[in-house]
């Protein structure tokens, strides 16, 4: 684990909610996340990362948070988790880390669709090894969400 | 044999000036020249004949004349005033052809020479003052033929008179006529050439420039045709920045074959023929060009990275790639050290897995530890996220600097020094509020250094496993009192100051299972303390008629509500005046003046230490302060007695359950 | 003028349709399709102008896609443009490789868009 490979999801998360929402969420104190944690989140959007590098980035959202983000892209007030919640948060998972491959040129990566887990208290499966997960929360005006990214570079040299 | 003639030539009709001349001058210069030679010739001859014929009155004039027109070359000539001639002839021909015209000559043929005059005075004195000599001559040749007997010219017939002035006057005409036109065609040309002359001192002037850009630039500049080739001239710095000088025209893509990937060296071939391509939009191309930075090891062995920018050019109707090559290296070469520094923690960790003899329920105890206190520092991270902590760094620290002093201690040398490393990055934010980015770092270090501790985890399971099986039955040891007598072994190794520890009082059955964890802590860092700080060497030992080992007693105590503890050494002890001067030295107020067992207190403040050199051991300032905090938080309360030069003592109270 | 938008993400269409409206594209203009299989259809019996296309999308992906539009001369002159999250260059360099007019990286901006598609359409005789 590199710091130069988690700056890339943070600035892609930063700057997608700022061309989708208008505001720029702000990064809080960032912290470690076990593989077996239980996360606190009611929504998360996965995507695998595959190719020289592998990992997983997850976007966690409050239920509200994430009715409220789809509430301003879609234009439509929601008040449950329907389909287009589950789409919004998939797509801005996939935003993200489409986007932070920008930042991790020097491997050829290739990510999956994003797939959504839901539940009050859900865990990720996290590929096994020792890859650390870092945590990073973030601050809207609409509440807090968090990104945690773990990604190894699987290039021996 | 010709262009020695001609120089010759040149050198008699330019009246031997070497300068250039303007055009204009440069004609009159060289006609006057050729009427003067022309004349002379033309004199002599004649007046070689009329003396022959033996017209002496005649030949003497026409001598005369001759030597007058020779003279005249001699003068332009010397004295490079070739306008003073340009006047002077006219007039003296005037005077001549007039004198030949009155004077009648053969049938009154002296009037014919007058038809070459206006050729004569308007040639060399352009068709205004010439037109001006020309029209004076027509009068005067008027008057000499129409003015009854006033010459022998009024001899000729009258048809032959009119004649000679019509012929005369048309050849004026167009004489002014002809030098009108050349005079406005040379002017016309002169312009050109003038333009012409501004533009290619432009050119040149630009080129020269082009020069001096392609010889001094630091970047490589080089066009790139279709073929994907280096064609056309390059700038200096090139062959010095890719370290490859193959002259002109070789296949640029072909350079990164072996030096990049296979796919990658495809990839540049396709996007270097995508400007080949009009209708790609070049800020597309632009943005995604591959080559922006590109490290490699060049051909002659030296890793490089090299930054290019590419844009498409037409030049002469043929399209190309205008390419330019930055050297980076430098800026590269610190993200290099950084990845280096990470390749080496990567072989410490391997090292790690070949020296550990550490004995497994040190190292299990020291394993479940180390996760606590890493587990600790996240939670204060989790919790900082919600709402500032204030003391974050310093637990950081703390935690950190307590998994290092474990690890130091059972052994675990290169992960001890990679813990350190960590330590050091906090230390400089100790008291501070760092920002998200900065704890970024910070975390991503811990992260690895939790990544470690998992790495010892599985292999200990593995030997774990193993060891099951080896049925092994021996009786299981106290962990407190075995890592104490480990600290003390260790500490005597590699301090070389003997000691001998007193457990006889000691007992760890009444010791709350909440509590072996701190109690161990607590008694490390004693334990360090007295070694660092209070057991002296051996010579200075026997200089005090102390026992040559120190001595080293624990002492447990079951008080109903209370646990108590002792620790004391015979060491050195601690100097009330020193810990005073120490206080001032780091501007600590309102010392000076109290009694003594209150400033033995002062080796509980976080960062006072009395300890000069820095070590993984102490001298760090934080172990007795975490002492104090770790007792304290935990319901307990520590005080220290000490006799200076007699040794030391900790008393401490932990409430049971 | 007809545009087709293919998104797996109905909220991704719907972002990049009122995008287009609200650059004054009349609302009638739009057809949509969620991969690459349904676009593919909808473009043998359609006539299309413009093609905005996703790149990650189940059954056939926007790349592959585009591959086989090219292949065929019907669509070799088709503007095409990949509307992605995949921002690296290696991604763009493919995607412009199999033929794609312009590459936009989502999230999309409005500015950009708007210039993409104008440039895309030129020398189109819509």
């Amino acid at each position: 684990m590199n710091i130069r490979y988690i700056t890339p999801f943070i600035d892609a998360t930063q700057n997608a909610f700022l061309e989708l929402l208008g505001s720029k969420p702000e990064a809080l104190t960032p912290f470690l996340v076990h593989r077996e944690e239980v996360l606190d989140w009611d929504i998360s959007g996965v995507i695998g990362i595959a190719g020289e590098a592998r990992g997983v980035v997850v976007l966690s959202f409050p239920r509200g948070l994430a009715q409220e983000v789809t509430t301003i892209l879609t234009g439509q007030m929601k008040t449950s988790v329907d389909d287009d919640v589950i789409d919004t948060v998939g797509e801005l998972v996939n935003i993200i880390a489409g986007n932070a491959k920008k930042g991790l040129e020097e491997f050829k990566l290739m990510i999956s669709l994003p797939s959504i887990v839901q539940g009050d208290s859900h865990q990720i499966g996290w590929p096994s090894g020792s890859v650390p997960i870092v945590g990073i929360p973030f601050t809207t005006p609409q509440g807090h969400f968090n990104l945690s990214v773990g990604l190894e570079n699987i290039i021996t040299v | 044999m010709a262009s020695r003639f001609q120089k010759v030539l040149t050198n008699i009709l330019r009246s031997g000036i070497q300068t250039p001349l303007e055009a204009e001058d440069e004609i009159r210069l060289l006609f006057i020249n050729s009427i003067i030679l022309v004349g002379f010739l033309a004199l002599v001859i004649f007046a070689l004949r009329d003396f022959f014929a033996g017209n002496h009155v005649y030949s003497a004039v026409t001598a005369g004349l001759a030597v007058i027109v020779a003279g005249l070359f001699g003068f332009i000539r010397w004295t490079k005033k070739y306008q003073a001639g340009l006047w002077f002839l006219p007039i003296l021909m005037a005077a001549f052809y007039g004198y030949l015209a009155a004077s009648g000559g053969a049938g009154t043929s002296g009037a014919l020479w007058s038809f070459s005059y206006p050729l004569v005075a308007i040639f060399l004195l352009g068709y205004r003052s010439g037109g001006f000599f020309t029209g004076g001559y027509v009068v005067f040749l008027a008057t000499v033929l129409f003015v009854p007997h006033l010459t022998p010219a009024w001899d000729m017939e009258l048809d032959f008179k009119i004649r000679t002035i019509g012929t005369y006057i048309v050849i004026s005409i167009f004489v002014v006529e002809f030098e009108y036109i050349r005079v406005q065609a040379q002017r016309e040309i002169e312009r050109g050439r003038k333009e012409l002359a501004k533009t290619t001192d432009a050119l040149l002037a630009e080129k020269t420039q082009t020069d001096g850009i392609l010889h001094n630039i630091r970047e490589g500049i080089f066009l790139v045709d279709d073929k994907l080739a280096i064609v056309g001239r390059h700038s200096d710095s090139l062959a010095e920045i890719l370290d490859w000088d193959e002259g002109e025209h070789w296949e640029f893509s072909a350079y990164f074959e072996g030096k990049l990937p296979e796919k990658e060296v495809e990839a540049l071939r396709d996007y270097l023929k995508m400007y080949f391509q009009p209708h790609i939009r070049s800020e597309l191309l632009q943005s995604i060009n591959p080559l922006e930075t590109v490290k490699l090891t060049t051909p002659r062995g030296r890793l490089k990275t090299l930054a290019f920018s590419f844009s498409a050019i037409n030049l002469e109707g043929q399209r190309l790639i205008l390419a330019s090559v930055r050297d980076d290296t430098l800026t590269a070469e610190l993200n290099q050290k950084l990845q280096e520094e990470e390749d080496k923690a990567a072989r410490q960790m391997r090292h790690l897995f070949q020296i550990i003899h550490v004995r497994p329920e040190l190292l299990m105890q020291f394993l479940e530890d180390a996760s606590d206190e890493i587990a600790d520092i996240n939670r204060r991270l989790k919790a900082n996220s919600q709402q500032i902590q204030e003391d974050l760094m310093e637990a950081f620290y703390q935690g950190v600097h307590a998994v290092k002093g474990n690890a130091a201690l059972i052994g675990l040398t290169s992960f001890s020094e990679r813990v350190h490393e960590l330590e050091n990055l906090v230390k400089d934010w100790r008291g501070k509020s760092p920002d998200w980015r900065e704890i970024l770092t910070l975390t991503v270090e811990l992260s690895k250094i939790q990544a470690e501790l998992e790495e010892i985890q599985a292999l200990i399971q593995r030997m774990n496993t193993f060891q099951k099986e080896m049925a092994n039955n021996a009786a299981p040891q106290d962990l407190v009192i075995l890592t104490v007598e480990k600290a003390v072994q260790k500490l005597t190794a590699e301090t070389g100051v003997p000691a001998k520890l007193d457990l006889q009082e000691f007992t760890t059955a009444s010791l709350p299972s909440g509590h072996r964890k701190l109690v161990k802590d607590i008694l490390v860092q004693f334990i360090r303390n007295s070694f660092v700080h209070g057991l002296e060497p051996l010579d200075e030992r026997k200089a005090k008629q102390k026992p040559p080992a120190g001595q080293i007693k624990i002492i447990c105590q079951d008080r109903g509500t209370v646990l108590a503890l002792s620790y004391q050494d015979d060491g050195r002890g601690l100097d009330p005046a020193r810990l005073r001067q120490t206080a001032s030295k780091k501007a600590l107020k309102n010392w000076e003046n109290r009694p003594d067992p209150d400033v033995l207190e002062l080796i509980f403040e976080n960062g006072f230490s009395t300890a000069t050199e820095v070590t993984l051991q102490a001298g760090r300032g934080v172990g007795l302060g975490l002492v104090k905090t770790r007792i304290e938080a935990s319901g307990g309360k520590v005080k220290v007695r000490s006799a200076a030069g007699q040794g030391i003592a900790f008393d401490i109270e932990l409430p049971k359950g | 003028m007809r545009i087709l938008i293919v998104d797996d993400s109905r909220i991704m269409r719907n972002i990049v349709k009122n995008t287009l409206l609200s650059l004054k594209y009349p609302s009638d203009v739009f057809t949509e399709a969620s991969d690459g299989e349904e676009a593919f259809s909808i473009l043998e019996k359609t006539e299309i102008s413009l093609l905005l296309l996703d790149w990650n999308m189940p059954n056939l992906n926007g790349l592959e896609l585009v591959k086989r539009l090219r292949s065929l001369e019907k669509y070799k002159n088709l503007p095409i443009i990949m509307v992605t999250s995949e921002a690296a260059k290696y991604n763009i360099i493919e995607a412009v490789k199999a033929g794609v007019t312009d590459y936009l990286v989502k999230p999309v901006n409005e500015k950009s868009l708007q210039e993409k598609i104008r440039s895309a359409m030129e020398g189109t005789n819509v």
